[in-house]
């Protein structure tokens, strides 16, 4: 059998060349389809990056302690304070649901001590913290992100920096210690008034003896619950307050930029919240 | 002293600073000038340590600051009054915490030693009648003047003053040049001005920086500055529209 040439005349010459051409094509498409898959994965190192050295400094801010009382009294004040109604309408309406959805089902199926235990569960555990901190970013966490998304746009927090001011110890230590502390504090007031919103729909809605419910939820021994819910407010106090500075003193080109920052801020910390409930809950359970 | 050497800066594709070479000397009142977008401000905020050069060193008082970390540059930050172009007074405080606010940083005062302190600091630029007022509630041309007091608070051995006077009124203009004056003579600090007010310029400067194509295009005293015949400065000087400056 004769050995197959290479060489396959004119035809084959064509085809030869072409091939370099295809290769080439499909390269470039690849690289297309690739740049960005690899454009968003430097991007989101960059911010996880600049997060974790947003962190490292506010840390090495606070050693030793040395707090702009002025700017965190008004910080706690304004995240803390400010926050009261909202957290409270929220809290109230979220145990209220609570029970409508859990009260119907054990109606039903005649576990009727079960209704406070479980509503106590999921209110204290997860949907108590995870809501409150949730309206926390939008409120709190968007606001700060627009009021230094200003200041940095309109020099201000270089102003501070020509001023001898580290902006980290004057901006962002004040405000990284009120959310968190406030988160801590408004978790607990959030889950106070959750239990009574379910307490309430207990008896109005679902048409459960309040008495069943208080003795299933205080029967449940929900303290570890109650503890990690508020573990959980003080975490997401503290990603809350690093998603929103980060994002803030780092806005770029106007008002656009800042509205920009904002909805950063606000995905980021919905993100961080889901991340840290999640870890939370793994090393508690 | 101040003094930069073979200074190049670009923001993306504009070359704004092209080999500059200078040095700011000490008690004296510099003006640096030029037309907008030469990189005036620029160089200002690389003696602040706000910008870095893309190549070129930035001396201060014989140290070699180029290369310094946030950190290192706060001590030596302590030593410059920085006024912005903008007046960038904190709008969440009052002009007299505003004035205060260096001086609780950084002298360790109380905060009622610190208000009174701020009053006298007010009073240099004629505004301690307003100083329970809030930024907004001021024109631009005294936030300016109040962001003058503020950096003055620290004793600071050298001011630099990105266009004091631009927007200000006459009467005001006048204050801020006898502050300038004042500053240096008086007080023996160095002074350097960022400014196109030609009446501040040939009023109180004993030198005379001129930039041009991101360069130094002209260093003297403002009698040179003044005689001399180089087209491109008697445009900038006349003011006219047309002419060998490209803008």
């Amino acid at each position: 059998m004769p050995g197959r040439s290479l060489d396959t005349g004119p035809a084959g010459a064509a085809a030869a060349s072409r091939r370099p051409r295809f290769l080439d094509a499909v390269s470039a498409a690849l690289a297309i389809a690739v740049r960005p898959v690899g454009k968003g994965f430097l991007d989101a190192c960059t911010i996880v990056g600049g997060m974790t050295l947003l962190q490292v400094r506010i840390f090495r801010a606070m050693i030793p302690p040395s707090f702009d009382y002025d700017e965190t009294l008004r910080q706690f004040e304004k995240v803390g304070v400010r926050s009261l109604a909202v957290v409270i309408m929220t809290s109230l309406f979220v145990g209220a649901l609570m029970l409508v959805q859990t009260g119907n089902f054990v109606r039903d199926t005649g576990a009727t001590s079960m209704v406070g235990w479980a509503t106590g569960l999921t209110v204290l555990a997860e949907v108590g913290p995870v809501l409150i901190g949730l309206m926390f970013s939008g409120r709190v966490g968007a606001n700060n992100t627009a009021e230094l998304g200003t200041m940095t746009i309109t020099e201000q927090v270089d102003a501070l920096r020509v001023l001898g001011i580290d902006p980290v110890r004057h901006l962002v230590v004040p405000r990284f210690v009120a959310m968190c502390v406030m988160l801590v504090l408004l978790t607990c007031i959030g889950d106070l008034f959750a239990i009574t919103g379910a307490a309430i729909a207990c008896q109005l809605i679902v048409g459960i003896d309040v008495r069943v419910f208080w003795q299933g939820l205080l029967e449940g021994h929900l303290v570890g619950e109650f503890v990690m819910g508020l573990v959980k407010g003080f975490f997401f106090g503290g990603a809350i307050s690093i998603v929103s500075c980060y994002w803030g003193l780092r806005v770029e080109g106007g008002a656009e930029g800042v509205g920009r920052a904002v909805n950063n801020s606000v995905v980021t910390s919905a993100i961080a919240i889901f991340v840290v409930n999640f870890l939370v809950t793994m090393l508690w359970v | 002293m101040i003094a930069f050497q073979g200074i190049h800066k670009s923001f993306g594709d504009k070359v704004v600073l092209s080999g500059i070479d200078l040095q700011i000397r000490d008690r004296e009142i510099t003006f640096i000038i030029g037309a907008s977008g030469t990189g005036k401000s620029v160089l200002m905020k690389m003696a602040a340590g706000l910008l870095t050069p893309d190549s070129g060193r930035v001396i201060v008082d014989g140290e070699d600051v180029t290369d310094f970390g946030e950190d290192r540059w706060q001590r030596i930050r302590t030593r410059y009054a920085l006024v912005f172009q903008h007046p960038n007074l904190f709008d969440s405080m009052t002009l007299r915490e505003n004035v205060a606010l260096p001086l609780r940083k950084h002298r360790g005062i109380s905060r009622k030693a610190a208000f009174f302190a701020a009053i006298e600091f007010l009073a240099m630029v004629g505004m301690e009648d307003k100083a329970d007022l809030m930024p907004d509630e001021v024109g631009p041309s005294q936030r300016k003047r109040v962001s003058i007091a503020r950096a003055l608070t620290l004793d600071p051995t050298c001011a630099i003053l990105d266009e004091p006077t631009t927007g200000l009124d006459v009467v005001a203009s006048r204050t801020i040049d006898d502050l300038i004056s004042r500053l240096a003579r008086e007080l023996g600090k160095t002074v350097v001005v960022v400014s196109h007010d030609l009446r501040s310029i040939f009023g109180v400067a004993d030198r005379i920086i001129f930039l041009y194509k991101g360069r130094v295009h002209l260093d003297g005293p403002s009698q040179a500055f003044h005689a001399s015949r180089d087209p491109v400065v008697r445009q900038f000087i006349g003011g006219e529209p047309d002419g060998p400056m490209e803008t």
